[in-house]
C-alpha cells in the first residue's frame, strides 16, 4: 500500500495535467480563432494563414506528459525512492530519444 | 474553404471523442479513418494529428482519476518503460512501412476492437498472492476507493513480465497507427496484470500520454504535424472527451456496444478497400 507521500504526488500530477491542458487548449483555441478571423478578412487572397500560436499549443500538449514524468522523477528523488527515480529517469530518457530520432530520421 | 475544413475537423473530433469516451475508448481509432476516408488527408498526417489528440485526451482525462485515487502511478511508470520503448521502436519503423500496409494494419486493429467491444469485460477474479517478491519490492500493489462498496478495495499486481511484453506491443502499435491501442492494453491489464477495471482504465489513460509523446515528439521535431489539422482535432477531442465522460452513465450500454461494433467493422472494411486502392465513400471537401 502506498502512503500519504504518494497521494501528495497524485495531487501534484493532477494539478500539473489540469493546468497544462488548460494552457495548451487555450493556445490552440486562440491560434485557431485568429487564423479563422484572418482568413475571413483577407477573403479569397489568403494563401497561408499564420498558425504559429496553434503550433505552440500543440507543442505544449506533446511536452505535457514529458513534464509529468519529470515531476515524478523529482518527487521520487525527494522521497529518496531511488529505484523509482531510476525508472522515471529511464522513461524520460526514452522520451527524449524520441525527440532525437525526429531530428535525424 | 480552409476555415470550413477546420470547423469540420473540430466538430467531427468533438463527436468522435465524445462517443469514444462514452465507451471508454480513445478517439484515435475513429480520427484516423475519418481523416483519411472523409477528409482525404494523407495517412501519415492523420496519424500524427491523431497522436496529438490522444495525448490531449489523456492529459484532460487524468485529473479526476488521480484525485479519485484510481490511478496507480507507480505501476504506470514501470509499464511506461515498456510502452515508451515500444513507441520508440515504432518511430524507427514508420518511415519503412508503406502507406498501404498502414491501412491494412489499421483495418486489423479496427476488427479486433469490434470483436473486443462485443466481448463482455468483467473484473478479473483476484488470485491468491503468488510469490510476489518483485512486486512487493517495487510496492506496486495498492488499493482504490470503491464508491459502490464504500470502502477501499486492495488489489495485487500479477504477472508483471507478461504485462510488460504486451505493453511494449501496445506502444509499438500506438506509434505506428496513432492510436491509444486500448485493444492491446485491455488484455494486458485484465489478463496479465489482473487489475480491477476502474484501476486499469485510469492507469492506462494516464500512461498513454507519455507513450504518445515519444512518437508525437519525433513527428513534431521532424515537421510531420500539420497545425491546421492537428489543432482543431486536438481541441475538439479534449472538449468531446470531457463531454463524453459525463454522458457515460445515461445510455443503455449493450445496444451502443453492438452499434459500435458495426461502425468499427464498417470502417475496417473501408480501410481494407482503401488499402487495395478502391474507394467507395466520397467525403465532402
Amino acid at each position: 500500500m502506498t502512503g500519504g507521500a504518494s497521494h501528495q504526488l497524485e495531487r501534484t500530477l493532477a494539478a500539473t495535467l489540469y493546468w497544462g491542458t488548460w494552457l495548451a487548449s487555450s493556445a490552440v483555441a486562440v491560434g485557431m480563432t485568429l487564423a479563422l478571423l484572418e482568413s475571413r478578412t483577407l477573403g479569397e487572397t489568403t494563401i497561408r494563414r499564420d498558425t504559429r500560436i496553434t503550433t505552440v499549443g500543440i507543442a505544449m500538449f506533446v511536452l505535457l506528459p514529458i513534464v509529468r514524468v519529470a515531476v515524478m522523477l523529482f518527487a521520487f528523488l525527494r522521497d529518496r525512492d531511488y529505484r523509482f527515480a531510476v525508472i522515471a529517469g529511464l522513461v524520460l530518457t526514452i522520451t527524449l530519444l524520441g525527440l532525437l530520432v525526429g531530428l535525424h530520421v | 474553404m480552409d476555415g470550413w475544413f477546420a470547423l469540420w475537423l473540430f466538430a467531427t473530433s468533438v463527436v468522435a471523442s465524445a462517443v469514444g469516451g462514452m465507451l471508454g475508448m480513445a478517439s484515435g481509432i475513429f480520427i484516423v479513418p475519418i481523416l483519411t476516408l472523409f477528409g482525404h488527408v494523407g495517412i501519415r498526417t492523420a496519424i500524427a494529428a491523431s497522436l496529438v489528440s490522444v495525448i490531449a485526451c489523456s492529459c484532460a482525462g487524468a485529473t479526476p482519476f488521480l484525485r479519485g485515487r484510481l490511478t496507480n502511478v507507480r505501476l504506470a511508470i514501470v509499464l511506461e518503460t515498456a510502452t515508451s520503448l515500444g513507441a520508440l521502436s515504432g518511430v524507427l519503423l514508420i518511415g519503412i512501412i508503406p502507406a498501404r500496409v498502414l491501412f491494412f494494419l489499421f483495418a486489423a486493429i479496427l476488427l479486433l476492437s469490434a470483436w473486443q467491444m462485443l466481448a463482455n469485460r468483467g473484473d478479473p477474479l483476484s488470485h491468491k498472492a503468488e510469490g510476489s517478491d518483485r512486486r512487493r519490492m517495487l510496492r506496486l500493489n495498492s488499493s482504490y476507493p470503491d464508491a459502490e462498496l464504500g470502502r477501499d478495495v486492495p488489489y495485487r499486481v500479477q504477472r508483471l513480465q507478461l504485462g510488460l511484453m504486451l505493453m511494449y506491443g501496445a506502444g509499438l502499435v500506438s506509434a505506428i497507427l496513432g492510436i491509444g491501442s486500448g485493444v492491446l492494453k485491455v488484455p494486458a491489464m485484465d489478463t496479465a496484470l489482473r487489475l480491477p477495471i476502474k484501476v486499469s482504465s485510469a492507469t492506462s489513460n494516464f500512461m498513454i500520454g507519455v507513450t504518445g509523446a515519444v512518437s508525437a515528439g519525433a513527428y513534431l521535431i521532424h515537421g510531420d504535424i500539420v497545425s491546421e489539422i492537428a489543432g482543431p482535432v486536438a481541441l475538439g477531442s479534449v472538449i468531446g472527451a470531457v463531454a463524453g465522460a459525463r454522458i457515460l452513465i445515461r445510455i443503455p450500454k449493450d445496444k451502443v456496444r453492438v452499434l459500435f461494433a458495426i461502425v468499427l467493422a464498417t470502417l475496417a472494411a473501408e480501410m481494407l478497400l482503401q488499402a487495395s486502392g478502391i474507394r467507395l465513400l466520397e467525403g465532402a471537401r
